[in-house]
């Protein structure tokens, strides 16, 4: 049968009781609005973040793919891209030759690149701001930028016009006729010609070559489990030349959602308990009204019904006022937001996706619908007969033989298991916000320690020479020369200096380990075949340098602890023994460990020296200047002994204090006092720190804010509850006070309620926020510091909750108190 | 016509180790467009008889038929329904919703039921109980008779088959009571309804058509058969 | 492709159709319902049938003539039952004509043979034939109105006029029945105390209560007529000393033709209290009675202190 079209006096009866009920219906919308605001932000964060990430990778990326092949790849590896279930898109480029001259300008960087459609299309477009023209078809076209011509001195050339320009590729230098197929402008390399696949396949080269053949790969989701990626690189099976590499900002991206999510969650979770709170009280408040309106009639169903449409008003005018608050706050908020998660571009678009609303809406009315279900169902259970004969029951009353302190204290308790619910309700959401306090400012407290990686030293200062990095050993300058050293020594304060004394070296071919080494160092890093330059090797060793890294005992005892096997500390001072820097290599230690190694220093009469390979490390600090041939570690003296003219190219410093500026101020001056001041570089542990707060401070307003906004809430449902509670103990307060409790009793009663209220929320952040709080630190622990909990903003919280709690409901009772006599309110309930 | 009948109507509460026998097998009949009075002090079992017409309760043991309905076969849903289109109820302490205007409040049970609104009737209604310039005011700005007046408004306007008055005076004072009944009275001999007052008053009990007492939870006496002690 | 997003597009359209027309249908099928309703509350109240349809061929258009047929012969019923009322009016007033006469004579006849005759024997039986003839008389009036008041062929009369006129005019109608029995009368009114009423039936209701308060009160005692102005009601109240009423007895004594069992002896028929209360029902107002054995009795009336529009038809 047709249902009976009574829906229209629902309506108006919610409209009405929405009106009505001013006090109840504008904490909710409150809350709503609240809430929906947070999510609103939060997921506009969200998705700008992500889209802004995206364009920013995209942008510096030159296109929008996740990963890629570098060093060549076959067309079958091509084809287990293109097979593979993850992966979107595969575009492969090939560079292939390289601008020589043209008849205007003969020093150019630019080069040629054919890219195939996919490429092209799919993977480059995004990074394209906009395209003249079309991709080159025939062997003479190019597509270009105007970055290009410029830099082949035809800036005034258009599409369709032709130029003369002298490449070299594979085959050697030509000279040829080339028309503009097209001009592009975006980001990415921009010294480059896009050329047709015809000269592409002319110029001697091919995609399997290292360093000629990318092949770039865009996945479906960038959100992609390790393992897959990991089973993807599997499958490729890699040359040892190739490598596969992750765009890294991949996996941030789903640490930072993960974030947000759960930011999502306890805002879905506060403003649920405080929906269900005020339902739950104005239900159980209003037993008589939903009774009555059954006995007039209304049906079960139609009494829930008309709380689900009340719900409905006050929600959908919550979110709105939320998501307007929202839009509003976007703007100045959200940049300062996105810019603390690690964007760098300046013109942050936000994304106003209307997926953005529709979700914020969705999560909205399913949390209000579960907050208000429960209660509405209650309501509709109510029997009228219940409803007739209701009292707010007032519980069982006690003998008052009792000594006074001992039973305030009862009675508050008794008073908070009465309504197990509600309580629950109340400390949940007053604990998950101060929980969420503890977590925020213990997590941006250690942000600093956590988080700056430097070596095991653990130094204060870094003091470089940059101009050891210059090639040729004449630019060197002695920057860290004695009269520095004997300055810096000078300088109060400073506990240890190490400086790494490096000379340069030469090792000749021998058919043990420099054979070795040279093999895998060709196979790894270089683009020549090591076959090809294996004669040139063998005649001019010179051309193939390295260094010697000397250090002194003390750092050598603190690198052989991080060896996998520690050495001979003798062996190694007496200089018997050097430790080898691996390079990124994966040595065989068979063909390494124990073997010697001859060299000799790069100087005029110098001699040959033969040292035992005894270690093996991957700490780059020492090896800050790199060779062809293998850099060995040696101890100092050693250095200085068989080299007539070391250089200092790092020294590290220690002050007696952790970040004493004034030290480091001093050791600044002194560089700046050098001759050669411009060819120092430095990193400080203060100014890495400085950073980390500048980063820090952003961090901790914006958890002060989403902390504020939660207190907010959960301040609202306790307020709301103990305003409802002492409604609906009116008769009972008034009651104890007929039969002599005075009214400072009364107030101590409401006193050590609050107090009961307050502890255990305290105590629920205590276990279940603090065990949040550690597991999270320790996930993000990277240096093992030790987990400390910043006491003063957690006690100071605290304390204001605690006064808050008392505070309110006091004030609600004193209201009431001053406006009727006992019998007025005694009466009222009956 | 009988349009209320009860047989052997028992309404046990059992408290604690106690049971109460609210009702003790109470058989009632009642004709169309009568009006009973039914006295009996606090506690006598009254209220619960009137519960159990009203299909607020259910009843221990024994039936109750309202205008050949059998209560017992209805669930809590079709009670609700079969209230708001046969019962109209007065309290004593009106039970008015406080959101809702007077003119509202009359046509709630009719919206309720989705039923056409007969707007000359109503004023008709309001107009007898002397409440039509009232017809927009909230009911907390009326006196305690003129919110009673709505009540019994509200218990006619939807044309029920019988009127449940449960101590409708208790609320008020004397002269203001008797104005009330002796309204309640007009309006349902002019609207030719059925009802039944509850009430300890013999006062009040006296402008029924036929007086019952009750006590302990049985009938001891109808109409003439009293005797005084 | 092509096909899916063609199949896709056909079934959204589908869809769309079905649940349009079901909203559709659901709304017609909605207003079917008020209308009906609308139209079976005229049948009802019995009020004019003024839902004007267009004969077409629908279901509302079906139903809508039966129920016009059922609503017109409702009326129709009712405007017979009227006319057989009419009738009724007439045939009482034809009668309240043709007794008038006849029993005047009888009176008259009565008289003359009382003063002819002088045996004893004779008189006494001629003043049985008087009090009787009275009697009748009184019945026959008394029949009249009540059957007047009760087709309601009575049209009542409302002014806003002086409460105390009516009173007084309904006292002085008992007075000399009332000395009689050395019964003294109290009138205890505001003079100033405007009330909406029929003032001609009004007296009469008064009359009856004030009659009855003579009848059952033994002689030498009191009678108090007084008029309280209530929030709602004016209430006029007669209060007697007389032996007054068992409670029980106290919901049927305005039913017609009660009389109290120990009191058949006195002169009339049971009829006063019912007219009282019909006159008070006519005028929206109501009768109460409050007694205790031996303890007098209190009789009131109720008129309502404004007259509701809706009544004056």
């Amino acid at each position: 049968m047709l249902k009976n079209n009574n829906h229209a006096i629902i309506t108006h009866m919610a409209k009405r009781s929405f009106t009505v009920n001013k006090r109840r219906n504008g904490i909710i919308i409150f809350a709503i609005a609240l809430s929906s605001f947070m999510l609103f932000t939060i997921l506009t964060v969200g998705v700008t973040w992500i889209q802004m990430q995206k364009r920013q990778n995209i942008r510096q990326a030159g296109g929008e793919w996740n990963a890629f092949i570098y060093g060549g790849f076959t067309s079958e590896q091509k084809k287990i891209c293109q097979n593979n279930s993850n992966i979107k898109a595969v575009g492969s480029t090939g560079f292939c030759a390289w601008a020589v001259s043209t008849k205007y300008d003969s020093t150019l960087h630019s080069i040629f690149v054919w890219a195939d459609d996919t490429m092209w299309n799919t993977i480059n477009r995004p990074a394209m701001n906009h395209i003249d023209g079309h991709y080159p078809q025939n062997e003479n076209e190019v597509m270009t930028t105007r970055e290009a011509l410029e830099d082949c001195g035809l800036k005034n050339l258009a599409v369709g016009d032709s130029f003369t320009m002298t490449y070299e590729d594979n085959r050697g230098e030509h000279t040829k006729r080339f028309t503009i197929s097209g001009i592009w402008d975006g980001y990415g390399d921009k010294k480059v010609f896009y050329i047709s696949k015809s000269f592409f396949e002319q110029s001697g080269f091919t995609l399997e070559d290292y360093g000629r053949g990318f092949l770039y790969l865009k996945l479906k989701s960038p959100i992609i489990t390790k393992k897959s990626l990991n089973e993807l690189e599997q499958s490729l099976n890699l040359g040892k030349k190739q490598r596969f590499l992750i765009n890294s900002d991949t996996q941030t991206s789903v640490q930072i959602l993960l974030g947000l999510f759960g930011l999502v969650f306890i805002t879905c979770l506060s403003a649920y308990l405080l929906i269900y709170n005020i339902m739950y009280l104005s239900v159980s408040g209003n037993v008589r009204y939903y009774g009555l309106l059954q006995t007039i009639g209304m049906t079960g169903k139609q009494v829930y019904r008309l709380i689900q449409k009340q719900m409905l008003f006050v929600g959908f005018l919550g979110i709105a006022a939320g998501i307007l608050a929202g839009v509003a706050a976007a703007f100045g908020l959200i940049p300062t937001v996105i810019k603390t998660l690690g964007i760098r571009e300046d013109d942050i678009s936000i994304a106003f996706h209307p997926l953005i609303f529709l979700l914020t809406l969705l999560i909205a009315v399913v949390t209000i619908y579960i907050g208000s279900k429960k209660p509405a169902k209650m309501a509709m259970q109510i029997t009228p007969i219940k409803a007739l004969g209701y009292r707010p029951h007032t519980g069982r009353t006690h003998p008052h033989k009792a000594r006074n302190g001992k039973l305030l204290w009862r009675m508050a308790w008794e008073h908070l298991c009465r309504d197990k619910r509600r309580s629950i309700t109340v400390i949940a959401a007053l604990g998950i916000c101060l929980s969420f306090f503890l977590c925020m400012t213990t997590l941006i407290k250690s942000q600093g320690p956590r988080t700056i990686v430097s070596s095991t030293m653990d130094e204060d200062i870094i003091i470089n020479n940059d101009t050891m990095q210059m090639t040729t050993k004449e630019k060197w300058k002695p920057l860290l020369n004695d009269t520095f050293l004997t300055e810096l020594k000078q300088i109060p304060n400073i506990s240890k200096i190490h400086p790494i004394v490096n000379t340069q070296i030469i090792v000749p071919w021998g058919p043990g380990f420099a054979d070795y080494w040279m093999r895998e160092f060709y196979d790894m890093w270089m683009n020549e075949k090591y076959t090809d330059i294996i004669k040139d090797y063998k005649a001019h060793p010179e051309k193939y340098p390295s260094f010697l890294a000397g250090i002194d005992k003390e750092e050598f005892q603190i690198l052989n602890e991080t060896l996998e096997s520690p050495i001979d500390e003798t062996d190694f001072l007496s200089g018997k023994s050097c430790i080898l820097f691996q390079n990124g290599l994966k040595l065989d230690k068979k063909k390494t460990l124990g073997k010697s190694i001859t060299f000799y220093p790069d100087e005029s009469n110098a001699q040959a020296c033969q040292l035992t390979i005894q270690g093996i490390t991957d700490d780059t600090y020492y090896a800050n200047l790199l060779g062809t041939a293998p850099t060995l570690i040696v101890s100092d003296a050693f250095v200085r002994r068989i080299s007539s003219d070391p250089y200092i190219s790092r020294i590290r410093v220690n002050y007696q204090k952790e970040y004493d500026e004034v030290t480091e101020n001093k050791i600044v001056k002194l560089m700046k006092k050098s001759p050669y001041s411009k060819d120092f570089s430095h990193n400080s542990k203060i100014e890495s720190m400085k950073e980390v707060k500048k980063s820090q401070g952003n961090m901790l307003n914006i958890g002060v804010g989403i902390t504020f906004v939660l207190a907010l809430i959960g301040m609202m449902n306790y307020l709301n509850t103990s305003l409802g509670n002492i409604q609906n103990r009116q008769v009972e307060l008034a009651i104890m006070e007929s039969i002599g409790m005075t009214g400072k009793q009364v107030k101590s009663l409401l006193i050590r309620e609050s107090l009961l209220y307050a502890a255990a929320s305290l105590l629920l952040t205590l276990t279940f926020g603090l065990g949040i709080t550690y597991i999270l630190y320790q996930s993000m622990n990277y240096r093992n510091v030790p987990f400390a909990v910043p006491i003063l903003p957690i006690a100071a919280a605290a304390l204001a909750i605690m006064a808050l709690c008392i505070v309110i409901p006091l004030s609600a009772y004193r209201a009431i108190e001053h406006s009727e006599s006992i019998v007025e309110r005694i009466r009222k309930f009956e | 016509m009988e349009i209320v009948k009860t047989q052997n109507l028992k309404k046990y509460y059992t408290l604690g180790k106690n049971t109460i026998k609210a009702l003790d097998g109470v058989d009632f009949c009642m004709q169309e467009r009568e009006f009973v009075s039914i006295i009996g002090k606090s506690g006598s079992g009254k209220s619960t008889l009137l519960h159990m017409l009203g299909g607020l309760d259910t009843p221990t043991s024994g039936s109750v038929w309202i205008d050949g309905i059998d209560l017992a076969e209805l669930n809590k849903e079709q009670l609700a329904i079969f209230r708001r289109r046969k019962i109209g109820f007065i309290f004593q302490n009106y039970n008015l919703i406080p959101e809702l205007n007077v003119y509202e409040n009359i046509t709630l049970p009719i919206e309720l039921d989705g039923r056409h609104i007969d707007h000359e009737f109503l004023n008709e209604i309001l107009h007898l109980l002397n409440l039509y310039e009232k017809r927009q005011a909230p009911p907390h700005t009326l006196s305690g008779g003129q919110q009673q007046r709505v009540a019994i408004a509200r218990a006619i306007a939807s044309k029920p088959a019988i009127i449940l008055a449960d101590e409708p005076t208790g609320n008020l004072d004397t002269a203001t009571g008797h104005d009330v009944m002796g309204l309640l009275k007009i309006t349902a001999q002019k609207f030719q309804q059925t009802i039944i007052l509850i009430t300890h008053d013999h006062d009040i009990a006296q402008l029924a058509d036929r007086i019952v007492h009750i006590e302990d939870g049985k009938i001891i006496m109808e109409g003439d058969g009293y005797v005084e002690k | 492709m092509a096909g899916l997003i063609f199949i896709t597009s056909c079934t959204s359209l589908a869809a769309v159709i079905a649940i349009w027309k079901f909203w559709k249908l659901r709304r017609e099928v909605y207003s079917f319902a008020d209308k009906t309703d609308r139209a079976l509350d005229l049948i009802l109240s019995e009020k004019e049938w003024d839902i004007v349809e267009k004969t077409d061929d629908t279901l509302w258009g079906k139903i809508n003539e039966k129920l016009h047929r059922t609503a017109r012969i409702q009326n129709q019923k009712q405007a017979e039952i009227l006319r057989e009322k009419q009738q009724i009016k007439e045939l009482i007033s034809d009668i309240s004509h043709q007794t008038k006469t006849p029993i005047a004579n009888m009176k008259i006849y009565l008289e003359i043979l009382q003063e002819e005759t002088s045996n004893d024997r004779e008189i006494h039986f001629l003043k049985n034939m008087e009090h009787q003839t009275t009697k009748l008389d009184f019945l026959l009036q008394s029949m009249i109105k009540m059957s007047r008041l009760e087709t309601g062929t009575i049209q009542i009369q409302k002014k806003n006029q002086q409460l105390i006129n009516t009173l007084g005019r309904a006292v002085a109608a008992v007075v000399a029945k009332a000395d009689k029995k050395n019964l003294r009368i109290f009138v205890d009114c505001d003079p100033e105390i405007l009330l909406p009423h029929d003032s001609k039936w009004t007296e009469e209701a008064v009359f009856n209560l004030l009659d009855n308060a003579v009848k059952y009160t033994q002689p030498d005692g009191s009678i108090l007529l007084s008029v309280t102005r209530q929030e709602l009601f004016t209430k006029i109240s007669v209060k007697d000393t007389g032996k007054g009423i068992a409670r029980e007895r106290q919901a049927e004594i305005f039913t017609r033709f009660y009389r109290e069992p120990e009191v058949h002896d006195e002169e009339g028929i049971g009829i006063g209290l019912y007219l009282t209360r019909q006159i008070a029902e006519l005028q929206d107002g109501y009768v109460e009675v409050r007694s205790a054995r031996n303890q007098g009795s209190e009789f009131f009336l109720y008129l309502p202190n404004e007259s509701s529009q809706s009544c004056d038809n």
